[in-house]
Parts: C-alpha cells; sequence; structure tokens
C-alpha cells in the first residue's frame, strides 16, 4: 500500500484523524526544525523552539482553510516557518533587509571555482572531514543575510526549483536566482578560504 | 533559461553538518501533538467564504467611498447638463399631461340600467293570479320576438354650451366629475345626525358648561326707565329729572 501523500494527509487531518498530523509531523519535523535552527543562525538559536512550535501551531489552525495551490505542503510549511523567523527577528530588533543591494547587480560568476573538495567516502577520516566542513558551512551561513540564507537552504535542504523558490517566497525567478547564486558564491568563497588547510592537512 | 545547479560539495557539508541529526524537543514535540489532537476533537468552524471579485471590491477601504465620489459626480455632473434645479414642475411638462376625455351629461340623465336576465326578458307575463292570467300564447317562448325597447334608453351626448366649452378648451379641465346625493332610504336619513336645534349651552359637545345659564343673563342687564314707574331714590338724591310733564306721569307718581 502506497504511503498516502501530504496532501492527503492534512485534509484527513482537516476531517479530525489526529493520527494524520502525527504522520506529518514524524515525516516533516526533523527537517523543520533543522530549517528553522540554521535560518535563525547561532545568535537566535535560542529562540528555534519558539518558531518551530509557532510554525506547527500554524499549521494546526489553518487546517480547514488550506487548499493545494500548485505546491507541496512541505514547501508550504517551509514558507511559513521562514515567515515566522522573520518576524521573530524583527521583534527581537534585528535589522532584516529582504531587498539586498545585491539583487539588482547582475551576478558575476566565480572566475575559478573552487575544485579542491575531496569526494565523499565513508572512510573515517573523510566523515571527519565533512563533518568539519559542516561546521563550518554552518559558520559561514551565519554570515549571509537572511533572504540569500533562506534561497539557499531551501534550494540544497528541501530541493525547491528556482521556479519554486520563487513561487514560494513570492520573488520574481531572477531575483531568487540572484540570491541564490549570491548565497553559493559567498559560501564557495567562505569554505575555500577554510578547506585547503584541512585538504592538505 | 540556464537553470542554477545545486553544489554538491555544499549539499555533502550541509549534510554532515552537527545539527543533521538533531531533532525538535520532547517536549515541544508534546504540546504540538497534543494540540493537534485538541483541535482534531473540536467541530470544524464554518469555512469563511472567500468573497468574490465585487464583493473584494467592496471591502477595500476606498470602495465605499469611490462609489460615494461617483454617485456624487453624476449628480453634478447631471446637475450641470440639466441647467436648471429638478422640480415637479419640469419634472412633469403640463404638456405632456394626459388629457382625460371628458364626457358631457345632461343633468337629469340617468345611467343606463343593466339588462333584466334572459329568463326574465323570455318570460314576461308571468301572472300568479288566476285571474291575471293572459292568452296562452302570450305566457310561452317568447325570444323569438323582438324585446321591447324603452324609449330614449340611450341619452344623446349633453354638449354644453359654447361658453362651457370655451372654458374647457382655454383652461381644460383634467377631469369632470358629478357628484350628486346618494338617494338613502328613509330610516338612513333619520339615523344620521340632525342639525343642531338646541341651545349652545344645552348641546353635549359644547364647550361651553353644562350649567344653564343665571335667569337674569337672558334680559337685559338694565330696564329702561318709563315714566309711569316711580324715580329710583339713590343716595344723595337725584341729581337730576328728565322733563316730563305731568300730563305723562303715572298716577301713582
Amino acid at each position: 500500500m502506497p504511503e498516502p501523500t501530504d496532501d492527503e494527509l492534512m485534509r484527513a487531518f482537516a476531517g479530525g484523524d489526529a493520527a494524520a498530523f502525527e504522520s506529518l509531523y514524524a515525516r516533516h519535523q526533523a527537517a523543520l526544525y533543522r530549517f528553522v535552527r540554521r535560518l535563525l543562525g547561532s545568535s537566535a538559536a535560542t529562540q528555534a523552539d519558539e518558531v518551530f512550535q509557532d510554525t506547527w501551531l500554524r499549521a494546526i489552525q489553518a487546517r480547514h482553510s488550506w487548499q493545494p495551490q500548485g505546491a507541496a505542503w512541505r514547501t508550504w510549511l517551509f514558507t511559513l516557518a521562514h515567515h515566522r523567523a522573520v518576524d521573530c527577528l524583527r521583534k527581537t530588533g534585528r535589522e532584516i533587509s529582504m531587498e539586498s543591494d545585491q539583487d539588482l547587480a547582475p551576478w558575476e560568476p566565480d572566475a575559478q571555482p573552487w575544485a579542491g573538495w575531496p569526494a565523499a567516502q565513508s572512510s573515517a577520516e573523510d566523515l571527519a572531514f565533512w563533518r568539519a566542513a559542516g561546521q563550518r558551512l554552518l559558520d559561514c551561513l551565519d554570515g549571509l543575510p537572511l533572504a540569500q540564507k533562506t534561497v539557499f537552504l531551501l534550494h540544497h535542504e528541501d530541493g525547491l526549483s528556482v521556479d519554486e523558490l520563487a513561487r514560494a517566497l513570492e520573488l520574481g525567478f531572477e531575483t531568487a536566482k540572484t540570491r541564490l547564486r549570491y548565497a553559493m558564491s559567498k559560501l564557495r568563497s567562505c569554505m575555500g578560504a577554510y578547506l585547503p588547510q584541512k585538504v592538505a592537512g | 533559461m540556464k537553470p542554477v545547479e545545486a553544489d554538491a560539495h555544499l549539499r555533502a557539508a550541509l549534510r554532515h553538518a552537527p545539527d543533521a541529526e538533531v531533532a525538535a524537543p520532547a517536549d515541544v514535540s508534546a504540546q504540538i501533538i497534543a494540540a493537534a489532537h485538541r483541535s482534531a476533537g473540536e467541530r470544524a468552524a464554518p469555512a469563511v467564504r472567500p468573497p468574490t471579485a465585487r464583493g473584494r471590491w467592496w471591502l477595500q477601504p476606498w470602495g465605499a467611498s469611490g462609489a460615494l465620489a461617483t454617485v456624487l459626480m453624476a449628480g453634478v455632473i447631471g446637475l450641470m447638463w440639466r441647467g436648471e434645479t429638478p422640480g415637479p414642475a419640469r419634472m412633469w411638462p403640463r404638456r405632456n399631461w394626459p388629457r382625460y376625455r371628458v364626457q358631457h351629461l345632461h343633468p337629469r340623465h340617468r345611467p343606463r340600467q343593466p339588462k333584466q336576465p334572459m329568463r326574465r326578458r323570455l318570460f314576461r307575463h308571468r301572472p300568479s293570479l288566476p285571474s291575471q292570467r293572459r292568452p296562452q300564447s302570450q305566457g310561452r317562448w317568447q325570444g323569438h320576438q323582438r324585446p321591447n325597447r324603452r324609449r330614449n334608453h340611450r341619452c344623446k351626448p349633453w354638449r354644453p354650451s359654447p361658453v362651457k366649452r370655451w372654458r374647457q378648451r382655454v383652461r381644460p379641465r383634467r377631469l369632470q366629475v358629478r357628484v350628486r346625493p346618494r338617494q338613502r332610504p328613509e330610516w338612513w336619513r333619520r339615523t344620521r345626525p340632525q342639525p343642531l336645534r338646541q341651545r349652545p349651552w344645552q348641546h353635549r359637545h359644547s364647550h361651553r358648561p353644562l350649567q344653564p345659564p343665571p335667569g337674569n343673563a337672558l334680559r337685559p342687564a338694565r330696564q329702561p326707565w318709563q315714566p309711569w314707574q316711580p324715580w329710583p331714590q339713590r343716595r344723595g338724591g337725584p341729581r337730576h329729572r328728565p322733563a316730563t310733564s305731568s300730563a305723562g306721569s303715572p298716577p301713582g307718581a
């Protein structure tokens, strides 16, 4: 018997089936919690639980009014979490700039894309390397603007295409594409400054 | 449109990040699941139907204001185009008044009597007493005979005088209705309120008091002095006495 889709589970939950929500929660809670933590960064990590809980509560409250509108339910949930994170950061007094000046400038690709990454293998050394690279990536993510961070995480973590990104975040296609390329360029630069030492070591 | 390829290395690093295996706290998960169970037990709230396009237009803050401004502007433009204030005299010009047909009837005109029912017309002679019986031929079917008609049962329309016709042409009256007092039976006339035959103070619905006036109210305040009456003795004596002849004085004076 095939697994029910997210839309079917949400419809069942709207009909009063609490077990359907438990399935939904078990399916997406880890990814959403990761997304919220990475989006808020280390400076606002203490509010990740609040944003995470608020996101799910809003999804519960919107069970009757929710209608599948072309996007996946997971995308809708992550977009909800993004809006809640923005609200939380604004409430704490942080300056959130969703419109960066870099959106208007044409993106210049890197002349030399860094290719010093080792192949991902299962050896213990490589695993330690990737663990360190992951930690470094999280540090680099803290330096990204929220807009670029959101686009990068949804693209690489959730697997959304640029078109889906633009529709989910209500952005123009070129804007979403530019933000994504800027984020990847910055992260590559940030990682490249760190990884060669590791690779060399 | 060149698609943006995801960086495999960045994705691998993201997958191996230290928080890759982190999960939501147990208490938070328990609260969320409990909230879901609570809401699943509740009845579904009535779905709010999204407003239509027209409803959304009215719900806009500028919707009602725009409609009111449109109506006012249309009124102002209409007044400017009309060039005069509206009023009943202009709303219905006199030249467009309907012309009612005026039928002038003679004052002694009687309306046409309704026809008798067919049965009464065909069997006119139905004597009740044997002595009043007519010949057998007259009591039978007479529908083939032409009924007698009343003379002048259709009155010739009375033509008013030339003066009245001229007045009607100059200043036409919209409708002429001749009101004739209706013929009432005697008992109906007796039940109607009669004309006032009582004194005003005796009338029931008068504003005057119900008490009769004093006895001297109907008399003049002072009777004129007559020569044969004794002169009233006033205090201080009479000031003057009218000159009367002794022949005219009464015998007792």
